[in-house]
């Protein structure tokens, strides 16, 4: 079974084993949880084999692949937004003490566009120009959002 | 280095602490690769009118000819994504186990459509979509929510159920078609063949951006969060087709675990969800408060707790019922029902004294302690500190708590998070005069079991 043209299954695998753990770094950032963070890189290898035959040059695959990731975890994300329980049920807890802001829970609150950079930057290890690629923004824009993230969460990293 | 980028580094670090699962990408994805090519050889071998359509959106998946029409995925193709998280309800999708039901509700001039249900005796899925033409901006989220629901015959509510829904945000809802889906799951009773259901649509506007901080300073004097406005409410009258017939296993299994029995009385499988039903002998010393189980086949995990919900119980915890994915349009094959983990509270430590001038807890519970109190205009703060593993989040306690005179009370404000593997609950009090009080413990720390219990599945005809 043939994905992205020129790409074969066994090429296709290789690409998923070379950035899987990068992968799982992105989706960490994101989910915070390790079940949800493979969830997520298992959907997104998946999806992105079934589709590669709409991946125009084949030389983009792992950009696309990183799109596909960021997707999946939006989906995980959305999903878990909301419970509502109109009995009580064991199991769940819900609500996040709003006066306990942890580093953590601080990138989770980042106003989207600047927690996508935060995850592709410092969890992914993606470079501006590579960052600038995936999120289809200028560099400078990257950089931009990055300085503005890190003020945000009051971390000092020298670029 | 400051303490903040210390913190920071640890952040990062964890997530290059990969589990052992990643090692297993590539397998389960050429696993996925076979099982899609073998279900497009089966479908091809049954072809119905509806089934047609479904072979046509798995054709335009995988096949390169069928490329230039991918943009046009009917929706009921969208459906296999949303519920792709629980493998129960993705065989009930791949299974033709849907019901089109094409309804249109109005309020004044807003609409809300639903076009699809699933449904059989215990759960129920609503597909509810937002109309083409419904204005939405980046920083605004779709909420629905659930207002009222009646039997469709004889108009009495409906009660004892919970249900779950998701929110749809503008970025990927064209992806999404404007799907908005609701989980339903009735633990006491069976959905009835016909319902009423009334429903509010929610406007959740989002100021996230800090050049627009003193503009939400002004708005949201009051009231931290976003400003949620109400779009309308919205009737649906649905008449359902035929359930699937649930298929029981009877167990009537004893096990020991951890020292108390549990009798695993039998397990239901629906074609959305599967019920295990357990029961509890009154000479057990530990109240049972959860179990995770899962069905096995030759060591491979197959099924497992359905996301979201977990088990309810009654309210002498005499019986419990767990939920996980359901297996029913599975070839029969021998499986085993696998009991992983199990949540213990001892009896004698269901109810608890806290003294707040001296922040202590009687009797002392292991593995937990208070850590702060902190008074406010005539209220306290109390937080717990909970060592915890796996990320395993729970309630720690019930919903009301008492004085030493017996007078009770609901909570003001509760809370929790996990940072580290311990988890903090926060709940807030009127300051009591005898500076005590007393809480209910509901759910403890998940533990693992070192020998899973394995329990044989009779195979079904």
């Amino acid at each position: 079974m043939l994905g992205a043209k020129g790409i074969d299954k066994k090429s296709y695998i290789s690409l998923v084993t070379e950035n899987k753990e990068m992968m799982y770094r992105v989706a960490f950032g994101y989910l915070r949880n390790e079940t949800k963070a493979l969830d997520a890189v298992d959907e997104a290898v998946y999806l992105g084999y079934v589709h590669s035959h709409e991946l125009k040059e084949p030389k983009f695959l792992k950009t696309w692949l990183t799109r596909i990731l960021i997707n999946e975890c939006y989906k995980i994300l959305r999903k878990d937004k909301r419970e509502v329980i109109m009995e009580l049920l064991p199991e769940e807890t819900y609500n996040i003490a709003d006066d306990s802001l942890s580093l953590k829970l601080a990138v989770q609150n980042l106003p989207e566009d600047l927690r996508k950079i935060i995850v592709l930057r410092y969890f992914g290890g993606y470079t501006i120009s590579e960052t600038a690629e995936i999120i289809e923004i200028p560099e400078g824009t990257v950089a931009t959002r990055t300085r503005k993230a890190l003020g945000i969460l009051r971390v000092e990293i020298s670029e | 280095m400051s303490d903040k980028n210390e913190k920071w580094n640890d952040l990062l670090n964890q997530s290059f602490e990969y589990p052992e699962a990643l090692s297993g990408v590539e397998n389960r994805l050429e696993k996925r690769i076979i099982k899609k090519q073998r279900n497009r050889r089966t479908l091809l071998s049954s072809i119905s009118a509806i089934a047609a359509s479904l072979l046509f959106v798995i054709l335009v998946n995988t096949s390169t000819a069928f490329a230039s029409i991918v943009s046009d995925i009917p929706l009921i193709g969208k459906l296999a994504e949303y519920v792709k998280f629980d493998k129960g309800l993705s065989n009930a999708v791949e299974n033709d186990y849907v019901q089109e039901v094409n309804l249109t509700a109005w309020d004044e001039n807003e609409k809300l459509l639903l076009p699809y249900v699933i449904a059989d005796e215990k759960n129920l899925v609503l597909f509810f979509q937002l109309p083409q033409e419904f204005k939405q901006e980046s920083n605004q989220w779709v909420n629905i929510k659930l207002q009222e629901m009646f039997d469709g015959i004889s108009g009495e509510k409906i009660e004892g159920f919970s249900y779950s829904t998701s929110s749809l945000p503008a970025e990927g809802r064209e992806q999404n078609n404007g799907l908005i889906m609701q989980d339903y799951h009735f633990s006491e009773g069976n959905l009835p063949r016909s319902i009423d259901i009334e429903v509010i649509v929610e406007m959740e506007t989002f100021i996230n951006s800090q050049d627009e901080r003193v503009v939400f300073d002004e708005v949201a004097e009051t009231e931290k969060g976003p400003i949620i406005e109400e779009i309308g409410t919205f009737r649906f009258h649905i008449d359902f087709e035929k359930f699937g017939e649930p298929i029981t296993y009877v167990l009537n299994e004893n096990q020991i675990i951890m020292g108390q029995e549990i009798i695993v009385e039998d397990m239901v499988v629906y074609p959305t969800g599967t019920e295990v039903t357990f029961r509890f002998p009154k000479e057990n010393t530990a109240w049972i408060k959860g179990l995770e189980l899962e069905v096995e086949q030759t060591g491979d995990i197959l099924y497992k707790g359905s996301n979201g919900i977990s088990g309810t119980h009654d309210e002498e915890n005499n019986w419990m019922r767990v939920y996980i994915e359901s297996n029913y349009f599975e070839e029969p094959k021998k499986q085993e029902l696998v009991i992983k983990g199990i949540r213990l509270l001892d009896k004698e430590e269901e109810f608890i004294t806290i003294d707040l001038d001296n922040k202590t807890i009687n009797p002392v519970i292991d593995g937990t302690e208070l850590q702060e109190v902190i008074k406010h205009s005539g209220k306290a703060d109390l937080i717990f500190s909970t060592i915890t593993t796996n990320d395993d989040s729970f309630g720690m306690f019930s919903h009301q708590y008492k004085d030493e005179e017996g007078n009770y009370y609901e909570y003001k404000e509760e809370g929790s998070y996990i940072t580290d593997s311990l988890m903090k609950t926060k709940i807030t009090v009127e300051y009591p005069v005898s500076g005590k009080i007393i809480l209910q413990r509901s759910l403890t720390p998940k533990l693992l079991l070192e020998e899973p219990i394995r329990i044989s599945l009779p195979l079904q005809e």
